[in-house]
C-alpha cells in the first residue's frame, strides 16, 4: 500500500527532503518520531534519504504528528490568503525574519484545521 | 500616549489575573513562563531568528502561537516569552518585535501596546512575592549592591537589566539608585563574583552558591560558573561528573585551598555537562559537624523547534 503519488525516484527524493526538513523544522528527532508513530527509525531515514517509499499509512501518521497536511509533504501546497495578507502586513522584517514568521503563521493554520477535524469526530 | 507607571499600574493587575487563571504561583520562583504559555492554549516555537526577538501572531482561522529567537539568552527568551504573552492576554493581536532591550534608544519610542506587553511581562516573572521568596533565598532583606541583583535575576531566570529596571515598580529600590547602578556592567559583576580566570566569553553566568539555596534546583547552561561557598576552608564539595573545579586566580591549582583566605572559600567551579534530563547533586560536608548541603542542578540546553506538547 504505497501513496500513488510521487511517481519517479526523483520524487521520493523530494517527498523525503520535505519530510525531513518538516520534522527538523519542528526540531523532532528521528527517534521521537519512531516512537510517537510506531514507524522503525531505520525507516524514517530511508524514507527522508528518498531511497524507501512511503506507504499512505505511514504519511497519515507522519501528517498527524508534524501537524503539516499530507498535501504539503507532497508538495502540493500553496500559501493560502491568509498567510499571503499576513506577508503583506509583516514588511519591516529581515527576509529570514519574514519567512520565519509567514512558515509558522502556515503552521498554526494548519493546526487550527487539525483541531476542527479531531473536534468534528 | 500612556507613560510607563500608568502602563506597570495596569500591567500588575492584568499579570496577577494571568498567574490565576494560568495556575501560575506567584510566590514560586522561576515562574514558569513556558508552561503557563502552553495553559493559555497558545502555541510556542523557537527558532533562529536574525533581528526579531519574538512575535505573537493571532490570526483569523488559525491558533493563536508565539515564536521566540533561540540566539537569545536564556533569560531573555523567557521575557521576550512573557512579552508575547502580554500581547495575547492583552488582545493586541499580531505582533512582531524587532527590539526589546529596554536600554536602547528605540525604549523611549515605545508604543502604547509595546508598553502594556513589557510591562506585563515584567510583573507576569517577577511577581512581588516571586521576589520576595528568592530574595528570602539569598538572605537578603533588601538589596544594597548591583551584584545582590544581579545573583536575583539568576534565581528569577530574568535579564539582569529588566531586574534592575523593576525594582522601583516593586520599591526595591529607588529610581536614583536603580539608575546610578545600571552603568555598572554584568560582566564586571560576573569578574567580582567569580575567583577562577574569567572566561573567553561573556555568556556564563556565575551562580554563587552556599547553603541557603539548599533544596533549590538551578537552570545551569554549559559553561556556567558556580561558586561554592563553604563555611569552613576545609568543608568539602562533592559533585559528580559534569560538574569540574577551576583553579582560581590566587591558588595555583585546583584541590589547593589548605590556607584559610576567602578566595579557599568560595571555591569555582564550572557546569561542563551535556544538557538533558538529568540532575546532577552538589554536595557540600562539614569538616567539624555532622551537617551538610546539596543543592541540584539542572543543564539546559538549545531550544529549538516546536514546545513538545504540541506534537504528542
Amino acid at each position: 500500500m504505497t501513496t500513488e503519488r510521487p511517481s519517479d525516484n526523483s520524487e521520493w527524493v523530494e517527498l523525503g527532503r520535505r519530510l525531513r526538513e518538516t520534522r527538523e523544522y519542528l526540531n523532532l528527532s528521528q527517534q521521537y518520531v519512531a516512537d510517537r508513530t510506531g514507524i522503525p527509525r531505520s525507516a524514517i531515514s530511508d524514507v527522508e534519504r528518498g531511497v524507501r517509499k512511503v506507504d499512505s499509512l505511514e504519511i497519515k501518521k507522519l501528517s498527524k504528528l508534524y501537524v503539516f497536511p499530507v498535501s504539503y509533504l507532497l508538495g502540493e501546497d500553496e500559501p493560502d490568503e491568509g498567510v499571503r495578507a499576513l506577508a503583506r502586513a509583516v514588511t519591516d522584517l529581515t527576509d529570514h525574519d519574514r519567512a520565519e514568521v509567514l512558515r509558522y503563521a502556515q503552521f498554526l493554520r494548519f493546526s487550527a484545521a487539525s483541531q476542527k477535524r479531531q473536534q468534528r469526530r | 500616549m500612556s507613560t510607563w507607571l500608568e502602563a506597570h499600574r495596569l500591567a500588575n493587575l492584568a499579570a496577577a489575573q494571568t498567574h490565576g487563571d494560568l495556575n501560575v504561583d506567584p510566590a514560586h520562583f522561576p515562574v514558569d513562563v513556558f508552561g503557563a504559555i502552553g495553559e493559555a492554549d497558545v502555541m510556542l516555537i523557537w527558532r533562529p531568528l536574525p533581528r526579531l526577538f519574538g512575535a505573537y501572531l493571532d490570526e483569523p482561522d488559525s491558533r493563536p502561537g508565539i515564536i521566540l529567537n533561540n540566539g537569545l539568552s536564556h533569560a531573555a527568551q523567557r521575557q521576550t516569552a512573557a512579552h508575547e504573552l502580554g500581547h495575547h492576554v492583552l488582545g493586541h493581536g499580531t505582533r512582531t518585535d524587532l527590539d526589546l532591550d529596554p536600554f536602547t534608544e528605540r525604549h523611549t519610542k515605545w508604543s502604547d501596546v509595546e508598553k502594556a506587553a513589557e510591562a506585563f511581562a515584567s510583573w507576569f516573572l517577577m511577581p512581588r512575592r516571586a521576589m520576595a521568596a528568592a530574595m528570602a533565598r539569598l538572605g537578603l532583606e533588601r538589596l544594597t549592591q548591583p551584584a545582590e541583583v544581579y545573583r536575583l535575576s539568576l534565581l528569577l531566570g530574568t535579564p539582569y537589566r529588566s531586574t534592575l529596571r523593576h525594582l522601583p515598580n516593586v520599591r526595591l529600590a529607588s529610581q536614583a539608585l536603580t539608575r546610578s547602578w545600571m552603568s555598572v556592567p554584568p560582566g564586571r559583576i560576573k569578574t567580582g563574583l567569580d575567583p577562577a580566570p574569567v572566561p573567553t566569553s561573556r555568556e556564563p553566568d556565575v551562580w554563587v552558591v552556599g547553603p541557603a539555596l539548599t533544596g533549590l534546583t538551578l537552570s545551569v547552561r554549559p559553561s556556567d560558573r558556580l561558586i561554592i561557598e563553604l563555611a569552613d576552608s576545609a568543608d568539602r564539595v562533592e559533585v559528580g561528573p559534569g560538574v569540574v573545579e577551576l583553579a582560581t586566580r590566587t591558588a595555583a591549582a585546583p584541590g589547593m585551598r589548605g590556607a584559610p583566605s576567602e578566595a579557599a572559600r568560595r571555591v569555582p567551579f564550572e557546569v561542563d555537562a551535556t544538557p538533558g534530563p538529568a540532575e546532577h547533586t552538589i554536595t557540600v560536608r562539614s569538616s567539624t559537624r555532622s551537617d551538610s548541603w546539596a543543592v541540584q542542578l539542572k543543564v539546559e540546553g538549545h531550544r529549538s523547534g516546536i514546545a513538545r506538547r504540541w506534537v504528542t
